[in-house]
């Protein structure tokens, strides 16, 4: 029994799911999803916020990042984890299924 | 005479402590020794704001202008502002100069009145306009100007005798008896007064504005060319700048390049700069100069057009003049010793490709086109600082950087603190390829750095197949555009009238194509696919890209709403799409419904290729597709089969893009409201289908809406086909203008289903209650074989009836009272 065997596992998965640019195509769907959702309009709102409660002078990204992250990502819809998981999950079982043979 | 008035009146200026007429210096606003120019310029001023036009009904106004006009004509003319000096207004009306209110002003008043004098009637011919550059320098365009042009053009004057005029071919026919015909042309002519040409020179002043810009025109109404027939032409003065040997503008910005000694610039220096109109602005430097260092001054760049107290900003680059010639051993030494820069080695690197370091770090660690190599350095990043890194499956907020220094990796957080405390200036994003700065405390963004940004991110894309992302950067005309429009309240650009209030534009037809005309009115008229297309949401991934519905589709709206362009226009491109890839083939006429349907086909077909190539794991059943016409026309339809025997229920959903109603024979008259309700009642189904469960017979199907679309096609289904005879219903349908669906829907019917849908999510989707409104009707007039299609249309509470190339406005009244046969 290797104990490094599984370790090796998941970085080989990771590592054909960068390389096949399954990465990149998954990112474009949940950004697409999230628009359509008005996620994105959501969170554009809660920066707009953010700016006006600090003031638009000497406001770095992080400020802004950490004052909107918490809601932001509450509320992306199940709809879409859910969607986003099943993609990711089907992913990995064909990439195992392939290595096992 | 003219002697005599001036001494009568100088004795009544002893008698008069005060001048009992109105101080036109004051009403202008200028000193008593105001030369003409800025008499003229501050009139100009004035005259603007104080325009009748402007101020409907405020009498007070009008008097002001009248006062301002006499004023203005007062001490434009050498005289009569010498006599107003002297004797005040009572002496000018004494002079009796009166009438010729007007042509003092004609020379510059051609702009005003044409402007303003209402639309030109396109039946009476004009000569041609005259369009002349006028060439300014950078000093009249900051101070404005007044260039007075000598025009000589040619009138028609009056002559004696009579000429031809509004000559015109007509066709005549004759019969030539034994039922022929000869057809042949005419010229018919008018008789009028007849007119020569004569020479005509006029002085005209064309107003050069301060912070005019190249390219503004300034038009002299009926300056133009003459028409022996009609109105003269305009003439347009358009101002161009020429160029200047010290400043450059660009906007309300000027740009200046100044080189000092290489002494000035590693000490400091002050200097001076003349500026466009002679006052000087100082430049102080205590710092190091380096060659290519910017300087801003505020308020000393061009004066904006609209408000000429505020002005852009002057920018100032500096150059740097090394020393020529020979420096003695001594002079080294003594340099060395001051610069101490002993350690310093050179640097070599590739200036010749911009940013060749930034592009060769995202090509390595951020998008690189060997993925294997970058998840090496990537994955597992830990930030040094905490055990946080981007596959933590907390996923507490990471972004992990890494420094630019000394190659250490860190999470948002951290990373500000690590660059400060080593003192190392910069950090990269490895997600994004952003750059961090110790010294702005953030991500920072460069035009030039986010090109190379891009282009290493769409190499990696197209790398793996995916679409290559563009970003829209404004073009020099754009910024020059925005510069100039900014208005009072700070916003960068104004609104245009949001909602499109023009006339509603016809189609032609081709042959028999009333059909497609109706149904692309309908569309066209649809503010959500308006909207949509306008937008130019569609990137086109279709091969071949010519024969797209949607680009059809997105070109036509484009036209359409082309608020420069009024006049009906050809859908031929779309006529010929629609007919190489569908059955709707030939001149003969077809069915609205059958091409609504076909379109609504095609446009999925389309849209569903193009996400399709965005993702392609994307599940393409067509519930989840996401395209416009599925956004906007699906709705789903559930289809209930209850068995009276077994209880047994079996729910079937479909999708569906319209709803087909039957009319009820026998009827002569009953509202859409009932129709539906027919559509949706149970129905009792014979004995060729069985319960699944029981078998037993006598199922009961029953139709609602599961969900609704955004917007509903009705279809009422007039061509009854009968056994021998096709025959077209005339029962009357009666419709409001608004519709409420809820009744038909699944929720209603059934036992209240909490019905989940897109209604809450996300806040700026409105609410979708079942209430709609009606916004297009398509009539179909005549019988099966040969009939018309015309097509009611409402924009903005105006509707219209189009009758493909003829569109009328039509009081909503009549559209409700249409003896509707809608098809």
């Amino acid at each position: 029994i290797d104990p490094m065997a599984d370790e090796r596992l998941k970085e080989a998965v990771e590592m054909a799911f960068l390389a096949s640019g399954e990465r990149e195509r998954v990112r474009d769907l949940l950004e697409s999803r999230l628009r359509e959702h008005g996620w994105q309009f959501l969170v554009k709102q809660l920066c707009k916020e953010c700016i006006n409660n600090r003031g638009i002078e000497q406001l770095s990204f992080e400020e802004i990042y950490t004052d909107v992250r918490a809601e932001a990502r509450a509320k992306v819809p199940d709809e879409v984890k859910r969607e986003l998981l099943a993609i990711i999950s089907n992913f990995v079982r064909k990439e195992l299924q392939i290595d096992e043979m | 005479m003219r002697l005599i008035e001036p001494l009568l009146l100088g004795l009544a200026v002893f008698a008069e402590i005060v001048l009992s007429g109105r101080d036109f210096y004051k009403i202008l606003g200028v000193s008593r020794n105001a030369n003409a120019n800025q008499i003229k310029k501050a009139y100009r001023k004035l005259a603007k704001e104080l325009h009748p036009d402007k101020h409907h009904g405020d009498d007070s106004a009008h008097e002001k202008f009248q006062d301002l006009g006499a004023a203005y004509e007062t001490l434009s003319d050498k005289e009569k502002r010498a006599i107003y000096d002297r004797s005040g207004e009572e002496g000018v009306n004494k002079m009796g100069n009166g009438g010729g209110g007007h042509d003092p002003f004609s020379s510059f008043f051609g702009d005003f009145f044409g402007g303003g004098g209402g639309e030109r009637d396109e039946r009476v011919p004009r000569g041609a306009d005259v369009v002349v550059d006028l060439w300014v320098s950078l000093e009249e365009l900051y101070s404005g100007h007044f260039v007075e042009v000598k025009r000589k053009k040619a009138v028609y004057k009056a002559a004696s005798g009579t000429r031809q005029c509004n000559c015109r071919h007509e066709m005549r026919t004759e019969q030539m008896g034994m039922g022929r015909f000869q057809m042949y042309q005419v010229k018919v002519c008018d008789e009028c007064p007849n007119v020569k040409l004569a020479q005509e020179t006029r002085t005209l002043e064309v107003e050069v504005e301060s912070g005019a810009e190249d390219g503004d025109e300034q038009v002299f109404v009926g300056e133009g060319e003459p028409h022996v027939d009609g109105e003269p032409g305009d003439l347009k003065f358009r101002v161009r700048t020429q160029k200047h040997p010290r400043f450059e503008r660009k906007g309300d910005d000027l740009y200046t390049n100044v080189t000092v000694s290489l002494q000035d610039a590693l000490v400091g220096f002050s200097m001076e700069i003349d500026h466009l109109d002679g006052h000087k602005v100082q430049i102080v430097r205590e710092k190091v100069t380096w060659p290519g260092a910017r300087i801003k001054k505020k308020e000393e760049g061009m004066p904006s057009k609209e408000d000429s107290n505020t002005k852009g900003s002057l920018f100032i680059i500096f150059d740097v003049q090394f020393p020529k010639g020979e420096i003695s051993q001594i002079q080294k030494d003594a340099i060395m010793e001051i610069l101490q820069q002993q350690d310093v080695n050179p640097v070599i690197y590739n200036g010749y490709r911009p940013n060749y370091k930034y592009d060769a770090l995202l090509s390595h660690l951020v998008f690189p086109s060997d993925p294997t190599r970058t998840f090496k350095k990537r994955a597992f990043q830990l930030c040094a600082d905490c055990d946080e890194d981007e596959s933590s499956a907390k996923g507490t907020g990471v972004l992990i950087s890494v420094c630019l220094s000394c190659p250490t990796f860190h999470c948002l957080t951290h990373l500000l603190p690590h660059l400060r405390d080593a003192k190392h200036a910069f950090a990269l994003s490895l997600e994004t390829g952003y750059i961090y700065c110790l010294r702005c405390g953030d991500f920072v963004y460069d035009r030039l750095m986010e090109v190379t940004r891009m282009e290493a991110l769409n190499k990696l894309r197209s790398n793996l197949g995916l679409s290559v992302l563009s970003s829209w950067n404004p073009s020099d005309e754009d910024l020059s555009r925005l510069a100039r429009s900014k208005s009072s309240d700070g916003a960068v650009i104004r609104p245009r009238s949001i909602n499109y209030t023009g006339p509603v534009r016809g189609l032609v037809n081709m042959g028999n194509t009333c059909f497609m005309n109706c149904i692309l009115q309908s569309l066209l008229h649809s503010p959500s696919l308006r909207d949509f297309f306008l937008s130019h949401h569609h990137r086109c991934n279709n091969v071949p890209p010519t024969s797209c519905l949607v680009c059809e589709m997105q070109n036509a709206f484009q036209f359409f709403y082309n608020a420069n362009n009024r006049h009906s226009f050809v859908p031929h491109t779309m006529l010929h799409t629609v007919w190489t890839r569908s059955s709707l083939t030939g001149y003969s006429q077809h069915d609205a419904h059958e091409f609504f349907i076909t379109a609504i086909e095609m446009l999925h077909k389309d849209s569903r290729s193009e996400e399709a190539f965005k993702s392609p794991t994307l599940n393409h059943a067509s519930r989840d597709c996401k395209c416009i016409i599925d956004q906007l026309f699906t709705g789903q339809l559930q289809s209930d089969l209850f068995c009276l025997s077994c209880g047994n229920i079996s729910t079937k959903v479909d999708p569906c893009w319209d709803i087909s109603l039957n009319l009820p024979q026998g009827e002569r008259e009953l509202s859409l409201e009932r129709c539906l309700e027919g559509y949706v009642c149970s129905e009792v189904l014979d004995s060729s289908f069985p319960c699944s469960r029981c078998r037993s017979e006598g199922l009961q199907k029953q139709l609602s809406f599961l969900k609704t679309p955004v917007i509903c096609v009705l279809h009422l289904k007039r061509f009854e086909h009968d056994t021998h005879l096709r025959k077209k219903m005339t029962t009357r349908v009666t419709f409001a203008e608004k519709l409420d669906m809820s009744p038909y829907t699944t929720s209603c019917r059934k036992q209240p289903k909490l019905f989940d849908g897109k209604n809450g999510s996300a806040a700026h989707i409105n609410r979708r209650s079942f209430e709609y409104t009606l916004f297009a009707v398509v009539q179909h007039e005549g019988s099966l074989d040969s009939g018309h299609y015309t097509a009611f249309v409402r924009s903005n509470n105006t509707w219209y009836l189009c009758d493909d190339e003829r569109i009328r406005t039509v009081p909503v009244e009549k559209v409700r009272e249409l003896s509707r046969r809608r098809m």
